[in-house]
């Protein structure tokens, strides 16, 4: 294998893969990259066994072949190298030679037939939607994934795709988001995958907010979608998610109307005395005047009033902190509508310049 | 895989060829039997793309598995020898079974030396050892399953590997070329690993040390200089051939000269040395070994221990 290539179009794809590969590996090749050339082009490779990410250069190159690096001390010698220099990479025996002007490193290689490289996805279903359209659904939601929860299908985010479009859902358990996006699908059978933590973080960090089309391909085992130059494989968690449909409740009757980043400030404000593990807080609706209140073990309490649009019954509500936090977040709306049914029920929260997100906050006991 | 596993390697693949293969299963039986080895063979085939009776060792998956690199073959075990499997290890397991596989097949985990799971680590694995996802299959591999809690071993199929024939052993051993090898396989009794262990190891040379010191304690010889001598054995040596040693003089004691004993090549010195010895008091040296080796985890002072060792021998000694 030989290739020569200039510094900037290899040190991009490089740090965009990157993040697949793990810090503490147990598997020497996992801490590697595959490099893999033809003729046209050549494609690097990560994994973490979790995650795929490959991502292909157009370039001309000089020797076809393939092997693995060390992909952090290869990104590092990019970096490290002056703008607009160029790089070769050739094999000699079981080492890499990397040269570029007058440095030159020695790497040690591992065959890439020991690579856990992927093997050719069967999609059952694939379709294309934009960045924009793609990453929204999945911003808007992500936050209220599981944390290494033994219901292990919670630590992932759910996509429901049937023809109309993507929904996106994610809970765990105390909360519920759920996005949707109806940009009529080109598929004929519904279908609900569940990709796990890690990915999702990844995806969102590789998304931007443009007009490009992704393709995203599903097969029985994993998701794969195709950004630009760069292809993104997770494997999915096997389990059935409960169904999120029941959760969410009707628009109630006590419709709270709230400025979004008022109501903000003042959780924030009334949350400093609330209990630091629980994270609880009370919030009292009384016609237009809001009350929230928190306290602590330490018998000192918090008590801070709003005005707000309201007509509803008088509700005495408990809730954790965090939870509501996450939700405001999640929007840049100015208003939040608030609906809620009794102090046992959970409550939903919608945004009215955003018809298709919806979030369920349970109550708590306080 | 060894030739004396075909029995347990024909009737799992029996029941995957009747579609019902179990998905927790326990290795179980002595050291040294290549149980470890068994279960990773077994592993490589049960992922292998052909449906041969063995791994084919050339389709992708079979490469990627003699790489140590195969994405849906996670392996367990303690970190040192002695060591609990901690419970952070069996969660990261937990986390990894429940995603699917990469190459679209069976998941396989072992878990080697499952006998060091402790309380934690073990009631975090019930659940899933229990119920894993479709095409996960779970294999403990464990020496002593009567330490397991019972909760584990009722959700596993138990395989047993027993100690192998004679015939089969001294086969293998000879394979190997190793000289004396029916002594080595009497003195690792019958497990035909451990007996290339010792032949191939220092073991073999500490046995004679430890018998040599026993046999001077025997005619009277003081505990300063003996001490001296068995301080530069391992601990761990000492502790295994003073058991042994301890064992045969029990029963040439009870059964006289022709007693079926292990260290068969030192008969005439045992007889010797247990005819100035009494019974009971060799019951005695044989619990404190039994205690000792199971405190062997623990920090204990080893020169007071070996004192202490060495006075109760020269007193079982004296008894006669």
């Amino acid at each position: 294998m030989k290739l020569s290539i200039q510094r900037d179009d290899l040190l991009k794809p490089l740090q965009q893969i990157i993040g697949a590969v793990e810090k503490r590996q147990t598997m020497p090749a996992l801490s590697n990259v595959l490099i893999q050339c033809d003729a046209q082009s050549i494609s690097l490779t990560a994994t973490d066994l979790e995650i795929e990410l490959v991502s292909t250069i157009n370039q001309m190159t000089d020797e076809p072949g393939e092997t693995t690096l060390p992909a952090k001390k290869l990104l590092d010698i990019c970096k490290s190298l002056s703008d607009g220099a160029n790089v070769s990479i050739s094999i000699d025996k079981d080492k890499a030679i990397v040269k570029s002007s007058r440095s030159r490193f020695s790497l040690a290689t591992l065959p890439a037939s020991d690579f856990p490289s992927l093997e050719e996805l069967t999609p059952i279903v694939s379709f294309s939607i934009t960045q924009t359209q793609f990453k929204s659904v999945i911003e808007k939601t992500a936050f209220a994934m599981a944390q290494q929860d033994v219901r292990y299908y919670l630590n992932g985010l759910l996509f429901d795709l049937n023809a109309e479009g993507i929904r996106s859902i994610a809970t765990d358990g105390h909360r519920l988001s759920y996005s949707e996006q109806l940009a009529g699908l080109d598929i004929t059978e519904n279908m609900q995958v569940i990709v796990p933590r890690k990915g999702i973080l990844e995806l969102s960090r590789l998304l931007q907010h443009n007009d490009d089309v992704v393709e995203i391909a599903i097969a029985k085992n994993h998701i794969r979608v195709k950004i630009d130059n760069i292809i993104f494989t997770s494997k999915l968690i096997d389990g059935r998610f409960p169904d999120y449909t029941r959760v969410i409740p009707e628009k109630g009757d006590n419709l709270l109307v709230i400025d979004r980043n008022e109501f903000k400030q003042a959780l924030v404000r009334a949350s400093i005395l609330s209990n630091e593990k629980f994270r609880g807080i009370r919030l009292l609706l009384n016609n237009a005047v809001i009350k929230l209140q928190s306290h602590n073990p330490d018998h000192e309490e918090a008590d801070v009033e709003l005005v707000a649009d309201y007509q509803g019954d008088d509700i005495e509500i408990g809730f954790n902190v965090n939870y509501m936090l996450d939700v405001l977040n999640a929007s840049s709306s100015e208003l939040v509508h608030i609906s809620l049914q009794d102090s046992n029920s959970s409550c939903l929260v919608q945004y009215p310049d955003d018809e298709h997100s919806k979030y369920v906050i349970m109550p708590m006991r306080l | 895989m060894y030739n004396w596993q075909t029995e347990q390697r024909d009737y799992l693949n029996n029941m995957l060829r009747a579609n019902k293969f179990p998905h927790a299963l326990l290795f179980s039986g002595p050291d040294g039997t290549g149980k470890k080895q068994f279960a990773a063979e077994y592993a490589k085939k049960l992922l292998c793309s052909s449906e041969q009776d063995e791994a084919c060792g050339h389709c992708h998956s079979c490469q990627v598995f003699a790489a140590d690199t195969h994405p849906d073959y996670l392996h367990v075990a303690p970190l040192d020898e002695g060591k609990a499997i901690a419970v952070d290890v069996i969660r990261e397991l937990i986390v990894k079974l429940s995603k699917t596989s990469q190459f679209g097949g069976k998941t396989v985990a072992i878990i080697d030396n499952a006998e060091q799971l402790n309380r934690n680590s073990a009631n975090a694995l019930l659940k899933t050892l229990e119920e894993p996802t479709p095409d996960t299959i779970l294999v403990l591999v464990c020496s002593y399953p009567h330490r397991l809690l019972p909760t584990i071993r009722s959700r596993c199929l138990q395989i047993a590997f027993p100690v192998p024939e004679k015939s089969a052993a001294l086969g293998y051993l000879q394979q190997q070329n190793i000289d004396d090898a029916e002594l080595y396989l009497q003195l690792s009794h019958g497990s035909p690993l451990t007996a290339c262990q010792v032949a191939g190891s220092e073991l073999a040379e500490q046995r004679k040390s430890v018998l040599k010191i026993l046999i001077k304690t025997s005619r009277g010889q003081a505990i300063s200089p003996a001490l001296k001598e068995i301080e530069k054995i391992p601990l761990k040596a000492t502790l295994d051939w003073s058991i042994d040693f301890c064992d045969d003089l029990i029963r040439v004691k009870s059964q006289g000269d022709q007693a079926d004993i292990t260290h068969i090549d030192v008969r005439d010195v045992l007889s010797k040395m247990a005819a100035c010895c009494q019974i009971q008091a060799l019951y005695g040296v044989r619990d404190l070994l039994i205690e000792r080796k199971k405190q062997s985890n623990i920090a204990l002072n080893t020169q007071l221990l070996l004192e202490d060792l060495l006075i109760l021998w020269k007193q079982a000694f004296k008894t006669a």
